[in-house]
């Protein structure tokens, strides 16, 4: 019992090793990046794209709890891609 | 055999005929789904000649992100390396319309909302180049006081023989630009007119710049902003001996440098219509 259930763990965590990104990790990195935008004051200096990657993250949280991971994982790329952007524009852009 | 080859002939019609059926209904949704994005669309565009972006980004990037997710979002799979899009379900169509709707109509409002009760709409203070978020009184009453001490110590140096009129106006640069900008053709035309048919009358132009950059950078953006003016005035009849210009650069602020709006505002040129003084 004991080795089975080794063997199992052992295949579980070489197929974690070279899963894909999964959806959760999209999640989690697409809060943090809102997150840091928001603490950087983001929401008033660079409202429109804090915003829209607000937005995004609603969409994606939405479409993982309705099971089409594909969509989460599209919207949340895209709200890290806006929270970056948001950044930038306070860090530097106009 | 001849019955079973009938009956298995009419079942196949009769569900192709209802498969068809299906995927007509389904296409009219979508039909009606792709018409009511267009027409969103079309609303957002016409918002943005309104300068939404800078009266309500919240709503309107709000409202774009949830159209933009019932058109399918594309992005590049990290895991893959290309681009797929994604679709989402009918339902879910229906409901980020709804969103995009309401966050529009938000929107909207806000364009023509007047935020610091100055009587002014949003989008027209941002054409103006006022901040629509701070009433112009207030600053403009801070400002004359400035410059009715600025006039009052003047007339004792009396160095060119012209005093403003209180005739002003100022046009606004994007950063790091100093081409005059299309909207604000109609105030050089008018201010043109005004000169030709005072032929007594010089103008003094004087070009500032926000906070970003070098001073010395800053001040010889700001006098290329005079120069354009004095450029377009020339091209329109003006002579070159009735226009006097002066780079400011970054000096007399009329916000801080905080957020881009406020940037915007301080990057300015101003005119000021001056009239011989007596004593010349």
């Amino acid at each position: 019992m004991r080795l089975l259930t080794a063997v199992i763990f052992s295949i579980f965590l070489t197929a974690g090793s070279y899963a894909e990104t999964t959806t959760t990790e999209l999640l989690d990195e697409a809060q943090n990046s809102i997150k840091a935008a928001f603490e950087s004051g983001c929401p008033t200096y660079a409202p429109y794209e804090y915003y829209k990657a607000e937005t995004y993250y609603r969409i994606a949280r939405e479409e993982t709890s309705k099971l089409n991971t594909k969509a989460g994982d599209a919207a949340a790329i895209k709200a890290i891609e806006w929270a970056l952007k948001a950044m930038a524009k306070r860090y530097g852009e106009e | 055999m001849r019955k079973i080859t009938a009956a298995l002939l009419i079942t196949g019609l009769v569900s192709a005929g209802f498969a068809a059926k299906e995927e007509k209904k389904e296409n009219l949704f979508e039909k009606k789904l792709m018409q009511d994005i267009k027409v969103l669309n079309e609303k957002i565009e016409n918002l943005y000649k309104l300068h939404v972006k800078e009266c309500a980004p919240e709503y309107i990037a709000k409202a774009e992100a949830y159209l933009d997710a019932i058109d399918g979002m594309s992005y590049i799979n990290p895991d893959t390396g290309q681009i797929e899009r994604t679709e989402i379900s009918p339902m879910d169509k229906i409901i980020f319309e709804n969103k995009a709707r309401k966050y529009l109509a938000i929107a909207k409002e806000k364009v023509y909302s007047d935020a610091d009760g100055d009587g002014i709409p949003c989008y027209q203070e941002i054409e103006q180049g006022t901040n629509p978020f701070e009433a112009e009184k207030k600053v403009s009453r801070a400002e004359t006081e400035m410059k009715e001490q600025k006039v009052s110590e003047k007339p004792e140096v009396k160095k060119v023989g012209y005093q403003p009129l209180k005739m002003h106006a100022r046009i606004h640069f994007d950063f790091d630009k100093y081409n005059i900008k299309k909207d604000y053709l109609p105030y050089l035309n008018v201010i043109t007119r005004y000169l030709k048919a005072h032929d007594n009358l010089k103008i003094k132009i004087v070009g500032y710049t926000d906070s970003i950059g070098s001073k010395e950078y800053n001040d010889r953006l700001a006098r290329k902003r005079a120069e354009a003016i004095k450029k377009y005035l020339i091209d329109h009849g003006i002579s070159p001996d009735r226009i006097e210009i002066i780079g400011k650069g970054k000096e007399d602020y009329l916000f801080d440098n905080n957020t881009p709006l406020n940037r915007f505002t301080n990057r300015r040129a101003e005119f000021f219509v001056m009239e011989p003084t007596e004593s010349q």
